[in-house]
C-alpha cells in the first residue's frame, strides 16, 4: 500500500498563518495607500491622543499617527525579517553544503568557522559596528544575516551527511555527474523540506532581533519608525498611553506568530522523522 | 484450536474503502502449521496482525476468531488483552525494533515470564536459561547479558521466538520470522522452531513468501491474492500439483538451481484491482470471459483441499 | 577468443574493528581480503556469500566508488585507478532509494547523457525513450516521480538509466533480492535478455543461490572478505569443493513436498574475524574441520576446469553435505597435516 503522508496535518497552521502573513505583508506593502497620515509629520497639539477621532490607533507623544507608524515599522520588520533570512540561507547553505560534501578538511575548516560565529555575541558586533557607521537598515540586515547562518549550516550540513551515503548519489556519480551537478541537483532538492521549515523560522527569530535591537536604540535610528523603537518610546507612557505600546507590540506578535504557525504547520506536514511510523502495511 | 471466520480488515481512504483482506476463513489444528503464502500487498500481514490483536489503528475488522474456546472480535483491544503473549506468541521481521536497546535480552526475556506466568525471578531466570539453550543460544548464560546490539541477527531473532514461545501460548504466529536473515541461520531457526512445535504441540501460523521455507515447515497452507484466499491445500498436494493458476505462476517463478525459469506470464504488469470477477483474472493466462465478470466461489477438491477459480 | 574485461589483483580493504585495538592494522577487520577475480567480456559473474561478506564491498570497489586498500584494478588490460567510468555502471539493492525522489523518470535516465554531453536534446529523448523500452516500461512514465511507482518497476527504471550509458559491465547488487518472485523472474528474465543482447557483463551480487543460477556463468563465493570458491556455475553448483558452498546449498529450500524430510546441516554464523586470525576463516562452523585448518591458511587452488577452491580437504566434500558430515574425511589423519 503506498504510504500516506500525514494527510491534512498542520494544514489548519499553514493556512492560517499564510493567511496572517498575506495580511500583515500586504499591510506593509500598501503602507504609503493604507496610512492615514505622514508617519513622520508631527502635530504638537495632538500628543497621546487615544484611538479614534481620526487616529484609528491614537497618537504618540509628539502627536505622530501611530497607525501610519505601526504600518511603515512593519514594512521595516519584514524587510529586515526576510531579507535577512535570504541571507542567512544562502550562507547556511552553501557553507553546509559543501561541508557536509566534501567533509574532511574542507567540514573541519568550515565547521570551526561556524562555531566561532555561532559563539560570537552578536549584541557586542552590532555595538561595535554601530560605533563605526551610522546604524542603518542595511547594517542591521547584516548583522543578523552574518550572524544567524550557523544553525541552517549545520542543518544542511546533517542532511548532507545522511544524502551523500543515499544509494541515489552513488548512482549519480556512476553516471559521471560532477560535485556541483549532485549537490544542486540531487541532495540539495532532497533537503528542501528540514531548509523551508527552519528558514521560515528564522524570520520571527529575525524580526525579534530587530525589534530588540531597536528597542535597546542599536537598531534604525528615529524619527524612521520601527516597530523596536517605537516600544522604546512608548516605555516612558505605558501608564497614560496603552495604546501607544499596545499597537506596534501588537503588530510584532502578529509577524512572529504568522511565521511560527506556518513553520511549525510546515514542519508537522513534512517532516518525516515526527510523522514516521504513523501507519502500518 | 483456532478458528477464523470470515474476517475482513478494510482501510477507509481518501479514496474510497480498501479491502486488504476480504471475508477468509480458516482453522488451525492442535500441532499443525499453517502457512500463509503471497506477494507484497496480498493481505498476508493483516492476517497476522489482526489475529495478534494488534492491527493498527486506521484500519477496521470484521469477523469472529475463536482461540482455544475464546471468542474474540478483531479490533476490540479489550478482548485481546489477556491473550497476547499466554495464548499467543508473536514473531515478527524485524526483531530490532521489538526488542528494547537499553535492557539485556535475559532480563526482556525473564520479566515477560514473571508478568504471565507470576514466577519469581530466580525461576523466570532459571526458565528463560532453558529456552535460551533450546533456541540455540549458546552459551546461555552470556546471551542473557547481553544488550539487542550485540547479538547478531540471526541471536536476535532467536531472542523474540524466546519472548514468544516463553510462556508455552498454543498459538504462535510468526509474520516472515527468517525473511531478513541468511539462508544458513534460516535453516537453523526454521529447524528450531519446527522441533519445538513437535515437542509442546502448540499451533503454528507462519506468514512468509518465501515458498521453500513454506514447504520445510508447514502441513497445510494458504495461497493468498489482493486479500482472498485463492487456495488451500495440504503441502503435499499443493506442491505436486497446484490447481489455481496463481499458485502454479508463483512456483513457477521461484528461482531454482536446478532447471531453469521459464518464461513467466505477463511482462508488464497491471496493478489495477478488477471491479467485478475474479481478482487475478487481468494476469491468467487462462481467463475466459466468466473470470471478468463473475467472481469464483470457493470450490472444494477433497476434504483438504479448495480452490477459488471458474476452471 | 574472450578477453579480460576487468581483473582485480590483490585487492583489500579494512574497516576498523571493535575494541582497543582499533588504531593499529591487526585490530582491523578485513573486509575483503586479497580478493583477485577476473571478468571475461560479455559474461555473468555471479558473487555468492552471506550478509556481510564483503560482496557489497566488492561491487563498490569495481564500480569505483570505493578505494581498495591495497591491490590493483585492471580494466581492459589498463590501470583502474580513482573514481567511475560509464563503462562500469551499478545497480543498487534499493530501487526506491537509489533513485532521487525528487526527480522526474525521464531526467533520471537522461541524466547520464546531459552529463556526457551526449548529442541534442531530441536525440537524448529518443535514447531514453528506446532504453526505457527495451526494459519494458512505456513512454508515459517520463513526467512521473520514482514513487508512483512498482518495487519492480523502479529497478527497471534503475537499469535503464545505467543502460543509456552503454556500460560495458554492470555491476548488479542484489537486484531482485527486495521483489515478489513473479516480478522478481520477469526481471531474471529482462536481464538474461539485455546480456544477450547488449553482449554486458555483469557482477551479479546476490545471497540467493539460485537467482545467481539463472544469469550466471561463473560463480564466486565469498566467506568473509575472502573468496572460497570460485569456478563455472556447473561445476560449483552440482559439486561444491568448499565445504561453505555446500553448506550454502543445502540450506536452500525447494518448494517442493519432499522438503518436508531434509535434513540441513548448517552451523554457525558469521562473525567478523579480527585481522592476524590465522587458518581457514570458515574453521569455527565447519563440521570437518580438522586441526590442521586452523593454523594454516587454505590457498585457492585449481580442482578442475577454472574451478578453485580454498579448502584443505577439497573433493572430500560430497556433493550434497548432509551425506558426508558423520564420515571423517581419512586423510585428516594423515601425519603430513597433523
Amino acid at each position: 500500500m503506498a504510504r500516506r503522508r500525514g494527510n491534512g496535518r498542520g494544514t489548519l497552521q499553514i493556512m492560517v498563518g499564510i493567511i496572517l502573513i498575506l495580511c500583515v505583508a500586504s499591510a506593509a506593502l500598501f503602507a504609503p495607500y493604507l496610512a492615514s497620515h505622514d508617519p513622520l509629520h508631527t502635530d504638537a497639539g495632538n500628543w497621546l491622543r487615544p484611538p479614534g477621532g481620526g487616529h484609528l490607533f491614537g497618537t504618540d507623544r509628539l502627536g505622530r499617527d501611530i497607525f501610519s507608524r505601526v504600518l511603515y515599522g512593519t514594512r521595516i520588520s519584514l524587510t529586515v525579517g526576510i531579507v535577512a533570512m535570504f541571507l542567512s540561507v544562502s550562507i547556511g547553505t552553501t557553507m553546509g553544503a559543501l561541508a557536509g560534501y566534501y567533509g574532511g578538511f574542507t567540514d573541519t575548516v568550515i565547521m570551526r568557522i561556524t562555531d566561532l560565529v555561532m559563539v560570537f555575541p552578536s549584541l557586542f558586533l552590532v555595538l561595535s559596528l554601530v560605533a563605526i557607521f551610522d546604524p542603518a537598515l542595511w547594517l542591521v540586515v547584516a548583522v543578523i544575516g552574518f550572524t544567524g547562518w550557523p544553525g541552517l549550516a549545520r542543518l544542511v550540513r546533517g542532511e548532507m551527511l545522511r544524502l551523500r551515503e543515499a544509494d541515489f548519489t552513488a548512482s549519480a556519480r556512476l553516471v559521471g555527474a560532477s560535485a556541483p551537478r549532485i549537490i544542486v541537483l540531487h541532495l540539495l532538492p532532497n533537503a528542501l523540506g528540514p531548509l523551508l521549515i527552519s528558514a521560515t523560522l528564522f524570520v520571527p527569530a529575525a524580526i525579534m532581533t530587530e525589534a530588540g535591537l531597536g528597542y535597546f536604540g542599536l537598531g534604525i535610528q528615529p524619527p524612521v519608525p520601527t516597530l523596536g523603537n517605537m516600544l522604546r518610546d512608548a516605555q516612558f507612557y505605558m501608564r497614560h498611553a496603552w495604546w501607544y505600546a499596545a499597537f506596534p507590540g501588537l503588530f510584532i506578535f502578529i509577524s512572529v506568530f504568522a511565521f511560527h504557525l506556518l513553520g511549525e504547520g510546515l514542519r508537522s506536514r513534512f517532516d518525516v522523522r515526527s510523522a514516521r511510523r504513523s501507519n502500518y502495511a | 484450536m483456532l478458528d477464523v471466520q470470515g474476517l475482513s480488515v478494510r482501510f477507509d481512504g481518501a479514496d474510497g474503502v480498501f479491502v486488504a483482506v476480504n471475508n477468509i476463513s480458516f482453522a488451525i489444528n492442535k500441532g499443525e502449521i499453517v502457512g500463509i503464502a503471497g506477494e507484497s500487498g496480498s493481505g498476508k500481514s493483516l492476517t497476522a496482525l489482526s489475529l495478534a490483536g494488534v492491527l493498527p489503528e486506521t484500519a477496521r475488522a470484521e469477523g469472529l476468531i475463536q482461540l482455544a474456546g475464546r471468542k474474540l472480535r478483531p479490533g476490540y483491544a479489550k478482548d485481546w488483552q489477556n491473550v497476547r503473549g499466554r495464548l499467543t506468541g508473536i514473531v515478527f521481521q524485524e526483531p530490532l525494533t521489538c526488542l528494547n536497546p537499553v535492557i539485556n535480552v535475559g532480563t526482556q526475556v525473564s520479566e515477560v515470564l514473571r508478568i504471565h506466568k507470576s514466577m519469581s525471578e530466580k525461576d523466570a531466570v532459571a526458565e528463560t536459561l532453558r529456552i535460551f539453550a533450546k533456541l540455540g543460544l549458546h552459551p546461555p548464560k552470556l546471551r542473557m547479558r547481553q544488550y539487542p546490539h550485540q547479538l547478531s541477527g540471526g541471536q536476535r531473532q532467536r531472542v523474540m521466538l524466546a519472548i514468544a514461545l516463553c510462556c508455552q501460548p498454543p498459538l504462535i504466529i510468526a509474520d516472515e520470522p527468517t525473511t531478513a536473515l541468511d539462508v544458513t541461520v534460516q535453516a537453523q531457526i526454521l529447524l528450531n522452531l519446527r522441533n519445538y512445535i513437535h515437542e509442546t504441540q502448540a499451533s503454528l501460523l507462519l506468514i512468509t513468501h518465501d515458498l521453500g521455507v513454506m514447504a520445510y515447515m508447514a502441513d497445510r497452507i494458504l495461497i493468498m491474492y489482493a486479500g482472498r484466499v485463492v487456495e488451500e491445500a495440504n503441502a503435499d498436494e499443493l506442491f505436486r500439483k497446484p490447481a489455481h493458476p496463481y499458485t502454479q505462476l508463483l512456483l513457477q517463478s521461484v528461482p531454482r538451481i536446478d532447471r531453469p525459469l521459464k518464461r513467466p506470464v505477463s511482462w508488464l504488469m497491471t496493478p489495477a484491482q478488477p471491479k467485478a470477477g475474479c481478482e487475478f483474472a487481468p494476469r491468467c493466462t487462462y481467463r475466459r470471459s466468466i473470470c471478468t465478470q463473475q467472481a469464483p466461489a470457493s470450490l472444494r477438491l477433497s476434504g483438504t483441499w479448495s480452490v477459488r477459480c471458474h476452471i | 577468443m574472450k578477453n579480460k574485461l576487468l581483473e582485480l589483483k590483490s585487492v583489500s580493504l579494512f574497516y576498523p574493528g571493535p575494541g582497543r585495538a582499533r588504531e593499529s592494522r591487526n585490530g582491523m577487520i578485513r573486509a575483503l581480503d586479497n580478493v583477485s577475480l577476473q571478468i571475461q567480456t560479455s559474461e555473468a559473474l555471479g558473487l555468492v556469500g552471506e550478509s556481510g561478506c564483503g560482496k557489497t564491498t566488492l561491487g563498490k570497489i569495481v564500480a569505483g566508488l570505493l578505494q581498495p586498500d591495497s591491490g590493483r584494478l585492471l580494466f581492459l588490460g589498463k590501470p583502474h585507478g580513482g573514481g567511475c567510468r560509464r563503462e562500469i555502471q551499478m545497480v543498487f539493492q534499493d530501487s526506491q532509494g537509489s533513485l532521487n525522489p525528487r526527480m522526474k523518470i525521464g531526467k533520471l535516465v537522461e541524466e547520464g547523457l546531459i552529463v556526457g554531453k551526449a548529442g541534442k536534446s531530441a536525440d537524448r529523448r529518443r535514447i531514453v525513450l528506446e532504453t526505457l523500452s527495451s526494459v519494458g516500461l512505456a513512454e508515459d512514465c517520463l513526467n512521473r516521480y520514482s514513487h508512483e511507482f512498482s518495487g519492480g518497476q523502479r529497478q527497471r527504471i534503475s537499469l535503464a538509466r545505467t543502460l543509456v550509458l552503454q556500460p560495458k559491465l554492470l555491476v548488479l547488487d542484489e537486484p531482485v533480492s527486495s521483489l515478489d518472485v513473479t516480478v522478481q523472474a520477469q526481471l531474471i528474465n529482462l536481464l538474461a535478455l539485455l546480456k544477450r543482447e547488449r553482449k554486458i557483463s555483469y557482477l551479479f551480487i546476490s545471497h540467493n543461490l539460485a537467482v545467481v543460477r539463472q544469469i550466471c556463468e561463473r560463480v564466486a563465493v565469498m566467506y568473509m572478505g575472502k573468496i572460497v570458491e570460485i569456478g563455472p556455475a556447473s561445476a560449483v553448483f552440482s559439486s561444491p569443493k568448499h565445504f561453505y558452498t555446500a553448506m550454502l546449498l543445502d540450506s536452500q529450500l525447494l518448494p517442493e513436498s519432499s522438503q518436508k524430510n531434509k535434513i540441513i546441516c548448517a552451523t554457525g554464523e558469521p562473525r567478523p574475524i579480527i585481522n592476524g586470525h590465522s587458518g581457514c576463516r570458515f574453521y569455527t562452523r565447519c563440521v570437518h574441520a580438522v586441526q590442521y585448518c586452523r593454523h594454516v591458511p587454505p590457498p585457492l587452488q585449481e580442482v578442475g576446469y577454472g574451478h578453485r577452491s580454498a579448502c584443505h580437504l577439497q573433493g572430500n566434500a560430497g556433493s550434497r553435505y548432509g551425506e558426508s558430515v558423520y564420515s571423517e574425511p581419512s586423510f585428516c589423519y594423515n601425519k603430513n597435516y597433523l
